[in-house]
């Protein structure tokens, strides 16, 4: 057995530094009340962020989240107000000597008020969408029955209305529950759209990983063992030292279901 | 069982049994899930969000949880909530280390705490600079100081790959930490 050398005692010192580190209270405070009400919540508050002098992409962008939020639902309020007086009142000439007016009406884009635009805080986008990995398109991977909804030729209202809100985080584990309860009932079609919908109706972000190896699932399930075997090595490639990833290297090469692991609980 | 999808954010089941066990949740495993998260690379404030993050997940699948296997579900959940937390921010794990947020989570003088946030910062450049799945199971084993059959159970290896994993992430940190033995956080600054 080697000999103890200070850098033992260095490596130890690291790891108790380590051990010593720990959330706030309130932080755990907040995120026990996330859990009861289910709304995402600001981990900590607002005047504990700006004590910390040291600003992060995060904190910049939960201060600009109330900016947004009062932009978003100012045009909604005022999209409706505006969209209400067209109905009731006819056009009115917009003037120097009608300032709010004119304000009103450059605040507000020509867009039809949707349910979209009921915004919440937690609707706002806390990240750009980006993806875990270079997704198989529907029409690369998925036969054309299986292509969301969402590219049936749009009508002229939904070809008007705005970009949809990003999705919520129940959303996105609703989705990828609806997928895997299809795929328990051996309905990789189904599985396949609840998907399609992840990926190009909510533009999910927040469980990409997850989605991506239920999609290998699915396209196995569906015949299309080639096209499986192709995700699952782009997985592993872009995600190597994910938990994940080891779980489906055993799978990229043969195209097996994954199906048992999923229903032992392999895949969360 | 499966859990039961909830919609637009709607709270868990006003199931009294539901509400304590997610409080036992987070209670037992809250600091365990934002120290994985903080060496995963993740800043405190971005470790906040994402232990938010992991515990509403967990909440909302609270059904499919079996009893016993909860820090196993959270584990892996925080595992790729961090992983998707780092894609969002642009950044890799290892980009991640220099943002060395002075806003220590322990109590104490000014001198213990920058002391304690350098040695954060080293610690976390050199789990940076080990391959991800030995530095997962030496932050294991020496920070959360679990047994390697646990490591391997959450892990989801093989317990002899865990033990293997763990030699090398012994021997490849104490390599490490020998090229930077001269920025010891702990050494007192001569005059």
């Amino acid at each position: 057995m080697s000999e103890r050398e200070p850098l033992d005692d260095l490596a130890d010192r690291l790891f108790a530094a380590a051990r010593r580190e720990r959330p706030s209270d309130a932080v755990r405070e907040g995120a026990l009340n996330a859990t009861r009400t289910g709304k995402v919540e600001s981990a900590s508050d607002e005047s504990e962020r700006a004590a910390a002098p040291a600003a992060n992409v995060v904190s910049r962008r939960r201060s600009r989240r109330p900016i947004y939020v009062a932009l978003a639902l100012a045009a909604a309020a005022l999209t409706g107000v505006l969209l209400d007086r067209a109905r009731r009142e006819p056009p009115v000439a917009i003037g120097p000597e009608a300032p709010s007016a004119r304000w009103r009406a450059e605040a507000t884009p020509p867009v039809p008020a949707t349910p979209e635009l009921s915004l919440s805080a937690e609707s706002i986008p806390e990240q750009a969408p980006k993806r875990a990995l270079p997704r198989l398109t529907p029409h690369e991977s998925v036969p054309q029955k299986l292509l969301p909804r969402a590219t049936a030729e749009p009508s002229p209202v939904e070809s008007a209305a705005p970009p949809r809100a990003p999705a919520t985080l129940s959303e996105e584990v609703a989705a990828l529950d609806r997928a895997r309860s299809a795929l328990g009932g051996g309905d990789a079609s189904t599985a396949l759209r609840a998907l399609d919908d992840y990926d190009h109706v909510l533009h999910g972000t927040r469980l990409s990983e997850e989605a991506t190896l239920l999609r290998v699932e699915a396209l196995s399930r569906s015949g299309q063992a080639a096209a499986a075997s192709r995700l699952a090595q782009a997985f592993i490639r872009a995600n190597p030292g994910s938990p994940l990833a080891e779980r489906a290297r055993g799978f990229a090469g043969s195209g097996d279901s994954l199906a048992t692991r999923v229903d032992a609980g392999g895949l969360k | 069982m499966r859990a039961s999808p909830r919609i637009d954010g709607q709270a868990p089941d006003a199931d009294p049994s539901a509400e304590s066990r997610v409080a036992a949740l987070v209670g037992a495993h809250f600091d365990f899930i934002w120290r994985l998260l903080r060496r995963q690379g993740l800043s405190p404030p971005d470790a906040d969000d994402a232990a938010q993050q992991v515990f509403m997940i967990a909440t909302q699948r609270l059904d499919s949880i079996a009893p016993g296997s909860e820090r196993s579900f959270l584990y892996g959940t925080g595992l790729r909530v961090a992983a998707n937390a780092r894609r969002a921010s642009g950044r890799r794990r290892e980009d991640l280390v220099d943002e060395l947020d002075s806003r220590a989570s322990v109590e104490g003088a000014p001198e213990e705490r920058a002391e304690l946030a350098r040695a954060w910062a080293l610690l976390d450049e050199l789990l940076g600079g080990l391959p991800a799945e030995l530095a997962r199971v030496l932050s294991l084993a020496e920070i959360e100081q679990l047994e390697v059959p646990e490591i391997a159970a959450l892990e989801g290896i093989p317990v002899g790959t865990a033990a293997s994993r763990l030699r090398r992430a012994r021997a490849a940190f104490r390599e490490a930490l020998r090229r930077v033995e001269h920025r010891n956080p702990f050494a007192k600054e001569r005059p």
